[in-house]
């Protein structure tokens, strides 16, 4: 494992560094997969730069009106502990409480799950369902993407060469938000999830009609999706049991799973809707549970 | 390659600057540079937690560590803890519960461990299982290491130490591990933490391929090289040179060379093997050798390996036949059965996940021997091996085996360490071999995958009268038949079976080698025929337990293979002990279930299953041990004996202290190294123990004969009057001290030195075809209960509980044998739900599946069974097999909670699932 360290103290200096490097110096954040990736060959690098040591990225700004905002250096530990979270983006707190180990937690970085681009990375269908965006730096300056746009394939995102990602925001969700991440591994913990499933529900007035249903999934596609033609069916709609059964059947079709030696495609397909019918009524009730309106 | 700068760390409280390239791992850095070998390197990918270290008082792997990232801050090591005197809480607290076994993990966890300790002393049982799951632990189940931590958490706050009453004697009693202080302080050295000036460090070149021609090997790029010392390759060996079959395990009927020759056979078959500087310069060199293949069909599987047309990996083909065994008569069995049940079952290859990698080091002394230290459980053979492959003496070759981080049976005579020996011989310097956790898993030997029909017959009263078997072993890309003997013989089960006709095949494939592992042989067998005997108890509305009961082993009873079982034979009683657990479980498995929703996803099943396996010796060479009185009146005694974390080496050492009535503290062992004790006919487990102690007492019996008769000399009275205990020999309170009767049977010219050997006497050869004859003298006989939510949307199964009652005859050492029977049920739970290894796919710990303490059910131990005659102390020891039945109790739990039967392992949630809609 020969290559060079960089340690960037600022972010100012990290940007600079990745301008005359470019491709050639590989970023590192909380490490958990970088090393690992470097052994197997995924990946190559001569240079390493460590963000590490610049203070300024590790933070979780809440905005009252506008929304939250993660730093680059923000750790799933962080993320699981922090009240706001916890409060108004539980489905966020649960992805990052079940990813690996609490060791894991204590390193891995939210930012580094999403641009590792594991179609199993665990903050990523949380964030799906928030419509989440995405500050991207470098020494030409920034710029803000949808998550929606970020992910091209696995381990392929939209960062430029000289690129960093250097904050995640979770903008103010209107109405009353109820939210569950449910996640299947073979075992049960430090395991890559078989299934993963993200569900929000919105309510807007009513307890009974759903304003807005999302649907992420994990594990199951190329990349993190949502499942949109899954949402649309209960979307405005009262919650009956039938129709929970087919948005779940609508979701499944929506992946495109394969097997492995963890799992078979056609399992994989099963726990979609498995962990559909147990989520959705989760999420409601959730939100039903979420008593004060236009939370974030 | 980036520059040296100068780095400094506080690392156990002592300030430090040295020199390394800031992009090298903590733990490389620890152990190579600073010598800090108690941080192990278990897989170097974050899966095992055996590099855990506290970094500014927080646990932190430090494989995944750069130290330059970690300059200016503060380390601690295991060697940190307990400075200053004595073992920390948590230390001492490991080596009192019976938490160590090899010892691999502990320094890891005791560190994890002593982290939540700080900010929290008084953790609850979730936090610590929290905390603990990414330890990666193979021996120890975990039971006993959850006790040690909620013991340690005690002792650290402050409170009184549980003080047990010193006892008359040794045998029978809990004796922590005598070589546990070593482990737990990171003291004990194993293999990979050797080092010597000027050594060179050994890589091997593997097989991309499955299956292919090697039509040249070209090491000259490689061998300029600077660093690059020398090449082994099929080309070069020495032992082509000198016209022997260099085989790796010569004399064992295998054609497994020990290098790839003109062919290799599966993928990960060592082709050429280089020693250099550097482990970079070594790989280095490795990817400049060219090596030009050409590729064949290969068969993976053995139903592929069955088709007619499939590709041969030998011209005589893929199948032998290789032992049947038939008894009465089959056709007549079968017309008179009542109820016939007929299944194929699947078991897959399993890895020994041993936390240890193979790793050894390797020289020529001065005087020009060939001297090995590896993590072999067997020295001897390896010594064979190394002799024959480089045309030497067997004195010429010295090997010592280093503690085993776990063996199971993986770790015998390995490509490993005997490349490494053959390198070092070859460039005349120290070579060292460390495997990656990524090779020991492509490369390392698998339990055999099986595939079986079972056809069973029964009357309508419950007994079985016919069983027809075919067995089909996968023993990878190298014939090796002893699989087939095993499972031959275990086919029955351990009930009486008037008509048999079992046969046993071994199939090649192109896969790593099938080898030794715990149960070999009895756990493929036992889910088959354990879900056989389920089934017709199903159809005959028979109580699980009743038919076991009623057809069960007993004292006269003959096996198929006309064996007369005579002691030893303790199923039923192992079957009675488990019965108020079996009926407990039922009903709360009826309550659980009658009080869920009927909506519940949940339900609860229970299953029964027996175990046997052939125990004791396939040979009836003896084993030998010497004993001899030191001068200063304490006991040696030299055995083959290697300790593999089961605390063989106290259990011996308590009995040879009670023989003699020494303190244990006053038993020196000494084993496991071919220069300095005999060879002994096998080291592999507890079964050792009963051959190798029988070895040690009959030396003993020797010596105290000499002993009594010198004393009662010297105090003037009768033979029989003398006794020997707390080191004196006794005549009527009168006491002559050990060391002093040492002194006066040098000056009467007694000799102080005996030696003394064992055979297990019973043993003749199976007939090949009728399989009729004596397998082993004994065999180990267990029942296990076990309990299982299943949860029927997902398939996941959770395995509560599992009662085990084993035949145990004496037990030496209750805490050690009970932590190797946690150990071995952890091991069998993995096999049954999550390990596979899937040749060509499964690369990691990770990917693989070793079950974490969150696996762990609660298990209850029951020792049983009456003392063995034959034995030393009547002990049978039964720690091993544990894994037998643990597969087929869970899966008959499964079918008792949903109805679902899997007929192949694992039970992992999708197969769950298929099998529930079957059903
Ligand atoms: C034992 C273990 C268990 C795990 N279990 C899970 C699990 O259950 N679920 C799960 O989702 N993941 C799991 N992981 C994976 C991993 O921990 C997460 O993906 C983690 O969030 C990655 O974050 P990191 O900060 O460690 O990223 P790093 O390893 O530092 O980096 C990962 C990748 O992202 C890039 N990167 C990181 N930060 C930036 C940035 N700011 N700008 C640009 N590129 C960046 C790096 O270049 C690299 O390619 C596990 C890992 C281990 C070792
Ligand atoms: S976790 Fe670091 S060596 Fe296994
Ligand atoms: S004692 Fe834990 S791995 Fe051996």
């Amino acid at each position: 494992m020969g290559f060079e360290l960089l340690q960037p103290r600022s972010l100012a200096e990290a940007l600079e560094m990745k301008k005359s490097y470019g491709e050639e110096a590989k970023v590192l954040a909380g490490g958990t997969d970088f090393l690992v990736l470097l052994k197997d060959q995924k990946l190559k690098a001569e240079v390493v730069m460590s963000l590490r040591g610049i203070r300024e990225l590790n933070f979780i700004r809440h905005e009252e009106g506008k929304g939250v905002t993660l730093g680059a250096l923000a750790t799933h530990g962080a993320v699981a502990a922090s009240a706001i979270i916890r409060q108004r983006f539980p489905d966020l707190a649960e992805a990052c409480a079940q990813v690996g180990a609490v060791q894991v937690q204590n390193l891995g970085t939210v930012g580094g799950n999403l641009c590792n681009a594991s179609p199993a990375a665990d903050a990523a269908p949380p964030l799906l369902l928030m419509d989440a965006s995405l500050i991207l730096a470098s020494a030409r300056g920034e710029r803000r993407i949808s998550i929606h746009d970020f992910f091209q394939g696995p381990r392929r995102t939209v960062l430029q060469a000289d690129e960093i990602l250097k904050e995640i925001f979770i903008p103010q969700i209107p109405g009353r938000r109820g939210a569950t991440y449910l996640k299947l591994g073979r075992r049960k913990a430090m395991e890559i999830a078989i299934v993963g499933i993200g569900v929000a529900i919105h309510l807007n007035g009513s307890d009974q009609v759903v304003s807005d249903c999302r649907i992420a999934l994990g594990s199951v596609a190329p990349t993190p999706l949502r499942a949109r033609h899954g949402e649309e069916i209960l979307r405005n709609q009262e919650i009956r049991d039938e129709l929970i059964e087919e948005a779940a059947e609508v979701a499944a079709e929506e992946a495109s799973p394969i097997s492995d030696v963890r799992a078979s495609r056609e399992y994989r397909l099963d726990m979609i809707r498995v962990l559909c019918r147990r989520a959705i009524p989760a999420a409601l009730a959730s939100a039903r549970g979420n008593k004060v309106e236009g939370l974030s | 390659m980036e520059k040296k700068s100068r780095i400094r760390l506080t690392i156990n409280g002592k300030e430090l600057e040295l020199e390394a390239e800031p992009n090298r791992s903590l733990l490389e850095v620890l152990r190579d540079d600073l010598g800090l070998t108690g941080t192990k390197q278990g897989c170097d990918r974050e899966e095992c937690g055996t590099c855990t270290v506290l970094l500014e008082g927080v646990s932190a792997l430090s494989c995944n560590l750069a130290v330059g990232m970690v300059v200016g801050r503060k380390v601690e090591t295991i060697e940190g803890l307990g400075q200053g005197g004595g073992l920390h809480p948590l230390q001492k607290a490991f080596v009192e519960k019976g938490a160590v076994q090899c010892g691999f993990c502990t320094p890891g966890i005791i560190l994890e461990t002593e982290a939540l300790l700080r900010r929290d002393p008084a953790p609850t049982s979730e936090k610590i299982t929290e905390r603990l799951f990414p330890h990666l632990c193979r021996c120890t189940g975990y039971a006993k290491i959850l006790e040690a931590i909620e013991y340690g958490a005690r002792l650290r706050r402050g409170e009184p130490a549980v003080v047990t009453a010193s006892h008359q004697g040794y045998v029978g009693r809990p004796r922590s591990a005598l070589d546990a202080e070593d482990k737990v302080t990171g003291r004990a050295k194993f293999a990979a933490d050797l080092y010597m000036p000027d050594m060179a460090y050994a890589k091997i070149l593997r097989s991309p391929h499955a299956h292919a021609i090697i039509r040249n090997i070209d090491t000259s790029e490689a061998e300029r090289i600077p660093g690059v010392r020398g090449f082994v390759t099929g080309r070069n060996l020495r032992a082509v040179r000198l016209g022997v079959k260099p085989l790796l395990r010569p004399g064992r009927g295998t054609f497994q060379p020990v290098i790839a020759i003109d062919r290799v056979r599966y993928k990960g078959e060592p082709v050429a093997a280089v020693a250099a500087d550097t482990r970079e310069i070594a790989e280095q060199a490795l990817a400049a050798v060219k090596v030009d293949y050409e590729v064949l069909e290969s068969v993976i599987g053995v139903e592929a390996a069955l088709k007619p047309d499939a590709p041969r990996i030998f011209p005589e083909g893929n199948v032998e036949q290789t032992q049947t065994i038939t008894r009465g008569d089959i056709a007549k069995g079968f017309a008179e059965a009542d109820v016939v049940v007929e299944n194929w079952y699947y078991t897959p290859f399993q890895e020994h996940g041993y936390i240890e990698p193979e790793a050894g080091l390797a020289y020529v002394d001065t005087d020009g021997r060939l001297f090995l230290q590896a993590c072999t459980q067997f020295p001897y053979q390896c010594q064979q091996s190394l002799a024959q492959l480089l045309g030497l003496k067997a004195e010429e070759v010295r090997v010592v085996a280093t503690p085993v981080g776990g063996g199971f049976g993986g770790k015998y005579v390995e490509h490993a360490w005997i490349l490494a020996a053959l390198l070092a011989y070859e460039v005349r310097s120290p070579v060292k071999v460390v495997y990656t956790r990524e090779e020991s898993i492509l490369s390392s030997t698998k339990r055999h995958a099986a595939l079986m029909r079972f056809k069973t017959g029964a009357s309508r009263n419950g007994r079985l009268v016919a069983l027809e078997a075919e067995l089909f072993m996968d023993v990878g890309a190298y014939f090796d038949p002893l699989v087939t003997r095993y499972t031959a013989v275990a086919a029955q089960g351990p009930y009486e079976i008037p008509n048999v006709l079992v046969k046993a095949a071994q199939v090649a494939t192109n896969v790593q080698k099938s080898g030794a592992f715990r149960g070999l042989g009895g756990i493929q067998i036992a889910f088959a025929q354990e879900q056989q005997l389920e089934l017709i108890a199903q159809q005959l509305q028979m109580d699980p337990w009743e038919i076991r009961y009623l057809n069960a082993l007993r004292p006269g009873s003959v096996t198929a293979t006309g064996h007369h079982l005579e002691e030893g034979v303790g199923i039923s009683a192992t079957l009675k002990a488990v019965r108020p657990y079996y009926e407990q479980a039922l009903q709360v498995a009826r309550a659980e279930n009658g009080s869920r929703e009927t909506a519940s996803t949940w339900k609860r099943g229970v299953g029964l299953a027996c175990g046997w396996r052939a125990y004791g010796g396939q040979s009836t060479d003896p084993t030998e041990a010497t004993v001899e009185l030191l001068p200063d009146g304490t006991l040696e005694v030299r055995s083959g004996l290697v300790e593999l974390g089961v605390g063989s080496t106290t259990a011996l050492a308590q009995m040879a202290a009670d023989l003699m009535g020494v303190r244990l503290e006053d038993v020196h062992l000494i084993g496991g190294d071919t220069a300095r004790a005999p060879f002994p006919y096998t080291t592999s487990g507890e079964k050792a123990v009963m051959m190798i102690g029988g070895a040690v007492c009959r030396a003993l019996e020797e010596l105290r004969a000499a002993l009594t008769s010198v004393s009662a000399q010297a105090l003037g009275c009768r033979p029989e009057e003398i006794t020997f205990k707390g080191g004196n020999a006794l005549q009527a309170g009168r006491k002559l001290p050990l060391d002093r009767l040492a002194a006066l049977c040098r000056e009467v010219g007694v000799p102080l030195k005996y030696q003394g050997a064992a055979r297990w006497s019973g043993y003749r050869p199976l007939d090949p075809d009728t399989g009729q004859g004596v397998f082993c003298d004994l065999y180990a006989m267990r029942t296990q209960v076990a309990e299982v939510d299943v949860n029927t949307t997902t398939g996941e199964v959770k395995v509560l509980r599992v009662v085990d009652a084993s035949d145990t005859g004496t037990v030496v050492n209750p805490i050690l044998l009970e932590g190797q029977i946690h150990g071995s049920i952890v091991q069998g739970l993995g096999y049954a739900l999550t390990e596979e290894f899937v040749p060509g796919q499964t690369a990691t710990l990770r990917e693989y599946g070793l079950p974490t303490v969150l696996e762990m059910p609660e298990m209850v131990v029951l020792f049983v069974g009456d003392k063995v005659p034959s034995t030393p102390f009547g002990a049978k020891g039964a720690g091993e097999t544990a894994i037998v039945p643990t597969p087929a109790a869970i899966a008959n739990a499964i079918a008792h909670a949903t109805r679902a039967r899997l007929r192949r392992l694992p039970a992992k949630p999708d197969r769950v699932l298929a099998a529930l809609r079957e059903s």
